[in-house]
């Protein structure tokens, strides 16, 4: 039989730290269906009995509206889980005890993990975990990170609780009985109670926490450190990456070879199309988005642990704000410049549904690092001798402010046309600074984000190989099919601009951006020939703007589909990034 | 306006977006839609609070307060419309 465990708590008060020093790495995403966020669900075993957890999402109460709390609710009711673990903030009590008082008339079973032990005590607070365990009738164990130990009684004690017995139950590390006076109270009440109890329960003299906001939201020291701290990010993982892709394409190459003897059993045109198609895309994507990914997401994850990202959102809120959105927005973009498809799902931090569609359908706006080289190539072509250094760094901010821009206007039209509705009120809070835990966040950020984006990557690249290794050998009449299209693409290409090979090497170019350039050498039939010859200097503009805004890379449309589930919607972030693209070209061509 | 003239029990009803950062206040009303009323109450912000007006942002605009040990950054908008009453 197996012992059901949920793990309940306020955001920021380090649930998933205790979920993980529960579970381990034993964990896997819930299939519970829950449509924004579903808990992640995890397993141990003690003394022969197993346990599975359920990590609800952060939530502050369970009466309100929003998705995280009917999430939490629904899963509370529907499951019933035998132990309710609430996680509490020792250094914010007067925070976090009105969750634990809304839960415990709602749960027999209740243990109440007193978390983050250690900043409480650097802070000068003493918490008194017998009155705590009196006022609310549950055992009370103090938890903190550098203490392994304090999770394995944690252990114990959900053990203890899950019994049926209440004889055993009396045994456990409860140290008091009796419902806890004034407890409780109405919806209005649960604040004031949980401010009475907290002024009970916390001993010490705190000293003030660090003012770490002085800096970030400063004045004069709040912009500069954003936009270093960005700028520093996209450095790290552009230079970064080129050399451990080097070294993956290498490894691929020599993998394909020995591939080939394995399968020369097969006629020529079967081992052409698996190897040269489906395999060289395959390992192409691989080799030139795991990198990048695996350098970018950890950096961003840091971020978010240190508890920067809120002060980013904010910081950015004013224009938002005057375009119908709000900051949170900002911060979708800054995680679609890693890569889009993370952006989309990072829309899920805004509550309003309709703010979250505007920055969804918008995100592909935000060149994602996948297009980077295309344009540090195409700023080598426009500047000429003055495009490498500080002039392609001049060009790349140029064309991130343009992007900026775009998003913002595309976004205010959004909002007043098809999203049009009233502007949900803006309310962040701001968690205190943290030391992030490096072992979890590495383990986070590289399976939650660069697998999974990673694995949506593959499932596209391999039939686009496919795809592409037909185009290039079928040749009708002597031509190849690849050239016959580019030919039949150049007049609609012409009016954007550009070139129908160039066109051609967009459409084909779906499955990742990566890959434009290598394809537009291909269709042109120049192998690995100079770039140059493909751009003259207008159409070099042209492909710039459109490279910027065409319609998002096939795990994007993936990821929207997968958090949409709506055609319309699908269909319009396609469309949207693409109109915008072809007027801008269009006008730029016109000009020139 | 009218709202806003009416002096409190022990100094001046004001808004919240009216305190200036480092000023203190208890809040006595909120003028909110029903939703923005309770995603505040679920913070535990809501009549009787203790609210401290911490700083603006750079572009002068959200605000952060703190109350109840939580930093929280509310909108003027919001704030326009929460009412407190401050020691001047």
């Amino acid at each position: 039989m197996k012992v059901s465990v949920a793990l309940a708590g306020n955001p920021n008060v380090g649930k998933s730290t205790v979920f993980n020093a529960l579970t381990g790495l034993r964990q896997h995403t819930g299939n519970w269906t829950g449509k924004t966020v579903g808990p992640a669900m995890g397993c141990w075993a003690l003394a022969g009995i197993d346990y599975e957890a359920a990590d609800l999402p952060g939530v502050y109460s369970l009466t309100g509206g929003t998705p995280e709390e009917r999430v939490a609710a629904e899963y509370l009711e529907a499951h019933s889980p035998d132990v309710l673990v609430v996680v509490l903030d020792a250094t914010a009590l007067e925070r976090t005890l009105a969750l634990a008082l809304e839960l415990r008339a709602l749960h027999p079973n209740l243990v109440i993990c007193l978390n983050l032990m250690d900043e409480a005590e650097r802070l000068g607070i003493e918490p008194d975990c017998a009155a705590l365990s009196q006022a609310l009738d549950a055992p009370v164990v103090p938890t903190r990170a550098d203490e392994k130990r304090s999770y394995e009684i944690l252990r114990h004690t959900i053990a203890l609780l899950a019994k049926p017995s209440p004889a055993c139950r009396e045994g456990g590390a409860r140290s008091g009985g009796g419902v806890g006076g004034g407890v409780g109270g109405g919806v209005g009440g649960g604040a004031e109670a949980a401010s009475a109890l907290a002024r009970r329960v916390t001993g010490g003299t705190p000293r003030p926490r660090r003012d770490w906001d002085r800096l970030f939201l400063g004045k004069w020291t709040a912009w500069p450190i954003f936009l270093a701290l960005l700028f520093g990010i996209f450095f790290l993982t552009v230079r970064g990456a080129n050399l451990p892709s080097a070294l993956l394409e290498a490894g691929f190459d020599r993998l394909g070879l020995a591939l080939a003897r394995l399968l020369s059993g097969l006629p020529a045109w079967l081992r052409s199309l698996l190897l040269e198609g489906i395999y060289a895309a395959t390992a192409k994507v691989v080799a030139v988005m795991l990198p990048p990914m695996a350098i970018f997401f950890p950096l961003f994850s840091l971020l978010e642990d240190l508890g920067f990202l809120p002060r980013a959102a904010l910081l950015l809120d004013r224009p938002f704000a005057a375009c119908g959105s709000c900051g949170r927005q900002g911060l979708c973009m800054c995680m679609g410049l890693g890569c889009n498809a993370v952006g989309v799902t990072g829309c899920r931090i805004i509550p309003d549904e309709r703010e979250r569609l505007a920055a969804m359908l918008t995100n592909a706006l935000v060149p994602c690092n996948g297009r980077f080289p295309t344009l540090i190539l195409l700023a080598g072509l426009i500047l000429g001798r003055a495009g490498s250094g500080l002039g392609a760094a001049a060009f790349l901010t140029g064309c991130m402010a343009l992007s900026g821009a775009v998003t913002l206007l595309t976004t205010a039209i959004l909002r007043r046309t098809i999203l049009r509705g009233e502007g949900a009120s803006f309310v962040l809070e701001l968690p205190p600074f943290r030391k992030p835990r490096l072992g979890q966040l590495l383990v986070r950020s590289l399976l939650d984000r660069t697998i999974r984006v990673l694995g949506r990557a593959v499932t596209v690249a391999a039939p686009a190989g496919a795809v592409i290794w037909l185009l290039g050998r079928l040749s009708p009449g002597g031509t190849p099919l690849l050239t016959l299209l580019a030919r039949g693409l150049d007049p609609a290409a012409a009016c954007i601009g550009l070139t129908g090979t160039l066109l051609l090497a967009f459409f084909l170019s779906f499955p990742a951006n990566e890959l434009l350039i290598p394809l537009a050498l291909m269709i042109a039939g120049t192998g690995a020939g100079d770039p140059a010859a493909l751009f003259s200097l207008p159409t070099a503009l042209c492909a710039a703007v459109f490279t910027l805004f065409h319609w998002p890379c096939s795990t994007t449309v993936l990821t929207l589909w997968h958090e949409t589930r709506s055609l319309k919607w699908t269909t319009l972030s396609v469309l949207i990034p693409t109109g915008v693209g072809a007027l801008l070209c269009a006008g730029v061509n016109l000009v020139l | 306006m009218l709202q806003r003239m009416i002096a409190g029990g022990l100094g001046m009803e004001r808004t919240l977006e009216e305190l200036r950062p480092g000023e203190r206040g208890t809040v006595t009303r909120l003028l909110l839609a029903t939703a923005q009323t309770s995603s505040l109450a679920r913070l535990g912000l809501g009549p009787g609070t203790e609210i401290l007006c911490l700083r603006r942002t750079p572009l002068g605009d959200p605000t952060v307060y703190r109350f109840r040990g939580t930093d929280v950054a509310l909108r003027r908008r919001e704030a326009g419309r929460i009412l407190v009453n401050s020691e001047e």
